[in-house]
């Protein structure tokens, strides 16, 4: 193309994207020894000094925080959560005009847009694969097998908690691994009385235990001067105590401290350049986001980090000869098999006898309760496939119970000043079963500004995963009304929530022993292309129920000790 | 449908609400905005109305002041201005005028309404749980369909009832009060940074109120 610039530094490595995967890869690579390029399609945000809202009260925010109509016309899609557009985190939020997305099938993309992605807006649930989850896809003949198994990755889930700092309680189930866990948060007095219940009610194995959350609760990790957590719940704006993890608190900062990376903002990866004579690729082709000058990096090693939806468009967009639909499509699974959490079902109650007691402190984590079906023996059940699990937790409500017969009055102004009832809400995370039909493509003929073709989606959840929302129901309503709680109602949003909205999407580059049935190999290689790897939740070949990002860490840093060592190999 | 999916529906949500920062010459008229601060969406009716109804909904007590010593009316003023979009003002502007119509009776104006008027319109129009909102029966909301609205990012706009825009009202004053800076920082029990979570007696922590913060 006549307005490409190439650019003749050599780097070593190109890592796209600086969220939770692009992170780590940048940090591992920069900490052995290698020059890496580091692309960002979006702005600069330094920790700290990049956190507008994170001190700001409710009355200093415009209207209560409450997203104005132009937030709301402008991130129409981001403002389905209910909850990401609130004026205190909004700028984290991408713009859906500016940034548009096609749906066939309604299909939530919650993204961000900057430095740190959405490491810096997560909500840092943190939990393992095991064996059960690895193995699930070839016990029962679904998509394809793992290449991987549960000791291969245990050292390096070992490696980022320990870096990160996780904390939790470990429970000693097989199928819930332990974890290298900091100090567990505290359950409140109605979390520890349903605990209580449910151990006494159950011998099928379900317990309830703090949520595991990438926060530190005691002393300090390594990173930009990170801390302990102050337990204000604004995690979401950015925390000035760097107390939960954050690539711009942690990975961004130990890889710049190496001298070795270059870090390149606005900087919009559009395609891997593939080169067939070496059968490797050569580098990435970017657009400024800016100023939208094209230019062409080289190194020796390509790390896609996109997150999962992004990285596959990038590969889709880079077509050669060679691969003409997309690099490493040889299969055709690339952009298929799309996957996410099934939630928005469950059941909430009410506390009785706790109305002398109240919290201290803002806990920004919930409660737990690891898979208890199909993990063997009595628990398992014929009606669907895998399992889910429970987060949600208790609190003290507002006012609107006590005032709900009010109109006006001195009685009415009495009661708005104090805490609600007690509720406990079970909210259940199921896992969703990989189908090729799910898929994303991109549409040519929709561009966006700087001429890319968009992402189109067609996906929604299936057979297996309707079928466990009613157990998901019905259990929730009988824990809570075996432990006593009252006004019990079971809930199931289905018709009303799409897929997406869970913010795990997965699955569309899927690794697996076998180049005609999977994208990325066991070291999250293409394939056909090994100096290509793919370390964000594209390679997840199936979901597991719980929030997967602690993998794709865990995945990066062990594909990045990979490439390394190749490199060194190559280099000797 | 409740009230809470009706506000919901109508993007008033009953959530995070506050009053803006400036405070307040203490205004001791009943149903007077604050002095100098001109409504960006309010008409004169308007502002006389709202003004005079949050007085009534949080009025002054003996430790307390009322909504409009925060400044209440200045804050829902430009809430509607900013947060409602074009049609869903325009719907909450007509129901507002069936209310006042209904107020004024054959008046040209509201100069001689005194709060026992308003509190009868508040009586009659503003519903408690467990009353019936016919206006709302007889023109209830479309079925949920399809996802089509969600995708497009188009509404289906539905006209607030009488009930359904004094309710809104009482949030939204409710809601400015209770995050007002005043309130938030000395009223109720303010603390910004906790650094622990512990369950304790509700009297100790905070002598039986709410946390400012959430
Ligand atoms: C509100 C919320 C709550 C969540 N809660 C949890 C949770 O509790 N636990 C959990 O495990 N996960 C959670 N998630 C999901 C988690 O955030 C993601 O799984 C994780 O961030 C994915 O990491 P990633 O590196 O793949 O992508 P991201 O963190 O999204 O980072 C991708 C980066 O790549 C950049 N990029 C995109 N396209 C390009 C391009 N073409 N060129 C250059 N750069 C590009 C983006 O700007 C971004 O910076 C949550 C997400 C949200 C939004
Ligand atoms: S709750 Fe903890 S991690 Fe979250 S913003 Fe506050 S101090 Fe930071």
């Amino acid at each position: 193309m006549s307005n490409m610039k190439v650019d003749t530094t050599e780097f070593d490595a190109i890592v796209v994207g600086t969220g939770i995967s692009g992170g780590w890869a940048a940090k591992e690579l920069c900490e052995k020894g290698l020059k890496t390029l580091v692309l960002e399609r979006g702005r600069m945000v330094k920790h700290r000094e990049d956190y507008p809202t994170a001190n700001l009260d409710p009355w200093d925010l415009p209207n209560g925080g409450r997203p104005s109509a132009e937030t709301q016309r402008r991130k129409f899609k981001q403002n389905r959560t209910g909850y990401t557009t609130h004026e205190a985190r909004q700028h984290f939020f991408v713009d859906d005009l500016k940034h548009p997305y096609n749906e066939e099938r309604r299909f939530d993309w919650m993204r961000g847009y900057h430095v740190g992605g959405r490491s810096l807006m997560w909500g840092r649930q943190s939990y393992r694969l095991s064996d059960m989850d690895f193995e699930a896809n070839k016990n029962e003949g679904i998509a394809v097998d793992w290449p991987v198994r549960y000791k291969d990755i245990e050292p390096w889930y070992d490696y980022v908690e320990d870096y990160i700092g996780v904390s939790g309680e470990n429970l000693g189930l097989e199928h819930f691994p332990d974890q290298k866990l900091l100090k567990p948060m505290n359950l409140n007095c109605v979390e520890e009385h349903l605990k209580e219940e449910i151990a006494s009610n159950y011998d099928d194995g379900r317990v309830l235990t703090i949520g595991r959350t990438a926060h530190i609760t005691e002393g300090t990790k390594p990173g930009d001067g990170r801390s302990t957590c102050q337990y204000r719940n604004r995690c979401m704006r950015g925390c000035p105590y760097g107390a939960y993890f954050s690539s711009n608190s942690s990975t961004l900062p130990a890889a710049e401290a190496t001298g070795n990376m270059t870090l390149r903002p606005n900087s919009i990866a559009y395609e891997v350049i593939y080169d067939d004579t070496t059968k490797q690729a050569t580098g990435v082709k970017i657009i400024d986001a800016e100023t939208k000058e094209k230019i062409e990096y080289k190194a020796k090693i390509i790390f896609l980090c996109a997150s999962a939806i992004a990285s596959t468009a990038i590969l889709l967009q880079s077509k050669s000869e060679r691969f003409p639909n997309g690099l490493g499509n040889d299969s055709g699974e690339l952009g298929h098999n799309l996957m996410d959490h099934h939630f928005h079902v469950g059941a909430v109650g009410d506390a009785e006898g706790f109305d002398d007691k109240y919290t201290k402190g803002r806990r920004a984590n919930g409660i737990y309760i690891p898979r208890f079906r199909n993990t063997g023996g009595k628990t398992n059940t014929d009606k669907f496939l895998r399992g889910y699990g429970y987060q949600g937790g208790a609190s003290r409500g507002d006012f609107s119970e006590q005032i709900a017969e009010l109109k006006y009055g001195p009685e009415l102004k009495n009661e708005i000043l104090k805490p609600g009832k007690w509720q406990m809400n079970l909210l259940a995370f199921g896992e969703a079963l990989p189908d090729h039909k799910n898929r994303l493509y991109l549409d040519y003929d929709k561009l966006d500004e700087w001429g890319l073709p968009t992402v189109t989606f067609d996906a929604a959840f299936g057979e297996n995963e309707i079928a466990m929302r009613e157990d998901m129901k019905n259990q929730a309503v009988e824990m809570l009304e075996k432990a006593g709680f009252k006004n019990v109602i079971g809930y199931d949003n289905r018709e009303r929530f799409a897929m997406g909205l869970g913010i795990h999407e997965m699955g569309t580059a899927r690794m697996g022993h076998n180049p005609d049935t999977s994208v990325l190999n066991k070291w999250n290689q293409v394939h056909a292309c090994t100096n290509v790897y793919v370390t964000d939740g594209s390679f997840m070949t199936s979901a597991a129920c719980h929030n997967p990002s602690l993998g794709y860490m865990a995945f990066t840093a062990r594909a990045v000790d990979h490439a390394v060592n190749e490199f060194n190999k190559n280099n000797a | 449908m409740n009230r809470r999916e009706a506000l919901k529906n109508l993007g008033l949500a009953t959530g995070f609400v506050v009053v803006t920062p400036s405070l307040i010459s203490l205004l001791q008229s009943c149903n007077s905005a604050p002095e100098g601060w001109q409504p960006v969406f309010f008409n004169t009716d308007e502002t006389t109305f709202v003004s005079s109804i949050v007085d009534i909904i949080i009025p002054k007590t003996e430790d307390l002041p009322s909504a409009s010593e925060l400044n209440v009316i200045e804050f829902i003023d430009k809430y509607v201005a900013e947060v409602l979009d074009e049609q869903e003002q325009k719907h909450m502007r007509e129901t507002l005028a069936e209310i006042l119509n209904n107020l004024k009776g054959g008046a040209e104006n509201l100069d001689k309404k005194t709060s026992d008027d308003y509190k009868a319109i508040l009586d009659k129009y503003m519903l408690v749980k467990g009353e019936i909102d016919e206006e709302r029966e007889a023109n209830p909301p479309k079925p949920w369909v399809d996802h089509t609205n969600v995708i497009n990012g188009t509404k289906d706009y539905l006209k607030p009832t009488k009930n359904e825009v004094l309710n809104n009202l009482k949030w939204l004053t409710i809601n400015a009060y209770r995050t007002n800076e005043q309130i938030g920082e000395n009223v109720m029990p303010y603390d910004p940074i906790p650094a622990q979570y512990t369950c304790g007696d509700l009297q100790e922590l905070t002598g039986g109120k709410a946390w400012s913060l959430s």
